[in-house]
């Protein structure tokens, strides 16, 4: 592959990989910001807007203005954008930022596809490559930045990005030259259609919605639900990228775009509504899901992109179809999973309070100690506001009396599994209504005949 | 570039000979997957120039790469990439088919199988536990000791105060914490404080009648505890909930005990209670009932006099104002220990 068509792989894993990127550091953002859950979602729904608004437009400028002139002021837009989000000290600027992002990743992204295809001289490896890359990208982004969250810091995660964006702009001098000497607006050939494929654009986005929900949703599960460290989570997501990869794979054996996308759409519709019932806070039980999820997103993706943009010209301007659909089903999905699962956390919330306040009447902590413990805990649990609260705090310092200790710690033990009974249930709703909207894309894949190419 | 294979057949996928078999989940036209869906077949062929006829009957002999190679050149594809285009090779046919329909059925396996064992090993219980509902009645487990007895008439008492309010135990704990957690519970649940005062009293006498049937006091002290409930303000019963070791413990059962039985020489030493150290148990008696059964809703303010009051006149006569003022002392010790 040449130095040009990797350059591009990587400007496009890198864009879509910001959808995701920054799902474990929002916990660092909520408590830096001092932001609600619902606000930092905004953090990526804002992002997934403007892409799924901007990608058609941008798309018709790289057809217009040349796709090499695009890609590369879509890569410094993008770049300019990121340069904000690291910089940003409240979630105002942060938003800003990230719209700038989008709307520089949106040019940059379609413009790729149109080079991609003169690169590699082939449509289908163009294809291939620009949805692979995006779903790598997206599949790598959030262990990425939990590792750069927790090594460095969230702002590190935009900060990185910048000169990655202006690098990978780099191979594309040559054709800005071409293009800046003379561009003509390439014709539309009459042999194709120029209509947008329904219903694959309409399974994209439902499936989009689907692999939000696996994305945003885990990671929160895993460092709010779970209390584990964004380093950790990101080790447990990792599983979803390798996952993603072993799906492109065996996808590539099968000719048929209408049985890869249905059996991707199956397998991350399963992978999610087992997230949905899981039966313990063990990252065990959060591994066979991501599994099936990863595949199935893998094969549902390229699938779908390839069906949307077989026998279509322009390939920019049909991938900004495929990019607005996608992006359009991520910001429907968190719009509609957000307020679900933060009103079932405080739900939950108070079923795990009143299951911990049943433990500590029942234990053999003394009377007295017993209503200063409760107390602390509510007084802990009121400090941490909406988070699944970590009440080790309140057990500090344990008694010296052995007895009374292992009353203590019983108690905190508890405590604690109600609490990640509680965070789990709480998003079990959610993930259940992701594999709904998974499974619903088999409607727009298996009532059309138009799905093969 | 590839030259065309002379027999149609041998560029479609599948074994078998039917070309239109192989066409789309062979229910489409073969015109139909030339080109663009639904479009007349000259149109999606390339090169519009040339005669319609001509490109029709070309391409319907082409294979796909050479039909996409073409339209790569009408694009103006670079050589290099038309050679790709031209060498670019699909999953092979045969078989390509079958191995899709055995990864949906294994994707459709996978999927079952995994919710399966998901539901088997528990994920729709996998939620915070239910809250025990307050009005089943509280199996007392033998106390070992003052303290657990304590925590279970606590337990009690709670239970019966919200059985009666209609909340769970747990909230009502929380709220009898402090003034202000007990102004919230009453203004979430619009209650007044005579409501949660009245629902505390009669959690209170399900917690002394709980602990006498379970033997941890004597009849006499239940007798007594009911009488005091029945006067105490709000701000003396919920301290009472808190801790009740003050009332269950053995020397103020001691101390009633030797009391009562002081009361019960003056009945005429009928035997019916011992006196002084049976502790938590016993002493219960039928003086104790007698008093129990005696005490008449309108009990008056004073215990002591109301308790008094329930014996024989010819018994009241002979009780001396020294034990009056002993009784009286030792339950105010009991009820503010």
């Amino acid at each position: 592959m040449k130095l040009r068509s990797i350059a591009l792989a990587g400007a496009v894993g890198l864009i879509l990989a910001d959808s995701s990127i920054v799902v474990l550091a929002l916990p660092e953002i909520f408590r830096e910001f001092d932001t609600s859950i619902s606000g930092v979602a905004w953090v990526l729904i804002i992002f997934n807007l403007v892409l799924a608004l901007l990608a058609v437009p941008g798309a018709r400028l790289a057809r217009r203005y040349g796709p090499g002139r695009s890609a590369a002021i879509g890569l410094a837009v993008f770049a300019g954008g990121s340069l904000v989000c690291g910089l940003a000290t409240g979630l105002g600027p942060l938003l800003t930022g990230r719209a700038v992002q989008a709307a520089g990743g949106a040019v940059a992204v379609t413009a790729a596809l149109e080079l991609l295809g003169t690169t590699l001289g082939s449509d289908r490896k163009a294809v291939a490559t620009w949805v692979g890359a995006g779903a790598v990208g997206a599949a790598i982004g959030p262990g990425l930045g939990g590792l750069l969250t927790e090594l460095v810091s969230w702002q590190s995660i935009f900060l990185i990005q910048v000169p990655i964006a202006i690098v990978a702009g780099v191979p594309l001098r040559e054709i800005i030259i071409e293009e800046t000497r003379e561009w003509r607006v390439p014709e539309k050939l009459p042999s194709q259609d120029q209509r947008p494929h329904l219903p694959a654009n309409i399974a994209l986005a439902l499936v989009s919605a689907a692999i939000a929900a696996t994305l945003f949703l885990i990671v929160l599960l895993l460092i709010e639900g779970w209390r584990l460290t964004p380093i950790e989570a990101a080790a447990v997501v990792t599983v979803l990228p390798i996952a993603a990869l072993f799906g492109a794979k065996i996808g590539r054996s099968v000719e048929s775009v209408r049985l890869r996308a249905s059996s991707g759409a199956i397998l991350l519709g399963g992978g999610l509504a087992a997230l949905g019932l899981l039966p313990d806070a063990s990252v065990i039980y959060a591994i066979p899901p991501q599994i099936l999820a990863g595949i199935g997103l893998s094969l549902v993706l390229s699938a779908l992109t390839e069906a949307a943009l077989s026998g279509r010209s322009a390939a920019a301007v049909h991938g900004g179809w495929t990019i607005a659909a996608r992006h359009a089903g991520v910001v429907i999905g968190l719009l509609i999973l957000t307020p679900i699962f933060t009103h079932q956390l405080d739900v939950q919330k108070d079923d795990a309070i009143n299951a911990g306040t049943a433990i500590l009447l029942e234990s053999k902590i003394d009377p007295t100690d017993k209503l200063e413990l409760g107390a602390k805990i509510v007084d802990e649990v009121d400090r941490q506001g909406d988070r699944v609260p970590d009440i080790r705090p309140a057990f500090e310092p344990l008694p010296t009396d052995p007895e009374q200790r292992s009353a203590y710690e019983e108690v905190r033990s508890g405590l604690e599994d109600q609490l990640d009974r509680a965070a789990t249930h709480a998003f079990s709703s959610s993930f259940l209504l992701s594999a709904l909207f998974g499974l619903l894309a088999l409607i727009p894949i298996g009532l059309t005949r138009r799905l093969e190419l | 570039m590839s030259s065309p294979p002379d027999d149609p057949t041998s560029v479609m996928p599948g074994d078998d000979e039917d070309p239109t078999a192989h066409l789309d989940g062979g229910e489409d036209s073969p015109t139909e997957q030339l080109g663009a869906d639904g479009e007349a077949p000259t149109q999606n062929l390339p090169g519009g120039s040339e005669d319609p006829n001509d490109q029709f009957a070309s391409a319907r002999n082409a294979s796909p790469e050479e039909l996409r190679a073409r339209r790569l050149a009408a694009e103006g594809a670079s050589d290099e990439g038309r050679r790709e285009a031209a060498t670019e090779v699909r999953p092979s046919a045969a078989g390509s088919r079958q191995r899709g329909i055995w990864m949906l059925v294994a994707s459709i396996a996978a999927a079952l199988t995994l919710v399966g064992v998901y539901l088997a090993a528990g994920g729709l219980d996998y939620k915070p536990t239910a809250a025990a509902d307050p009005c089943d009645a509280r199996v007392w487990t033998d106390p070992g000791n003052t303290e657990e007895a304590a925590q279970q008439f606590a337990l009690s008492a709670v239970d019966g105060a919200a059985c009666e309010l209609g909340v769970s135990r747990e909230e009502l704990t929380r709220a009898l914490a402090d003034d202000q957690s007990r102004a919230e519970f009453a203004e979430k649940y619009d209650l007044s404080d005579s409501e949660i005062e009245d629902a505390l009293r009669s959690g209170l006498n399900r917690a002394i009648d709980d602990a006498e049937n379970a033997g941890a006091i004597s009849g006499l002290v239940a007798t007594g505890a009911r009488a005091a409930v029945r006067f105490l303000p709000m701000d003396q019963l919920i301290p009472l909930i808190q801790d009740a070791s003050g009332l269950l413990s053995g020397d103020n059962l001691d101390s009633i005990g030797g009391l009562l039985g002081g009361v019960t020489d003056l009945l005429g030493g009928n035997g019916s209670g011992s006196t002084g150290d049976s502790g938590a148990t016993g002493d219960s008696g039928n003086l104790g009932d007698q008093l129990r059964d005696a005490v008449p809703n309108d009990l008056p303010g004073d215990i002591t006099q109301g308790l008094k009051n329930q014996l024989p006149e010819d018994i009241q006569k002979n009780i001396p104002k020294s034990l009056e003022d002993q009784v009286q002392q030792e339950l105010d010790n009991l009820l503010n220990p």
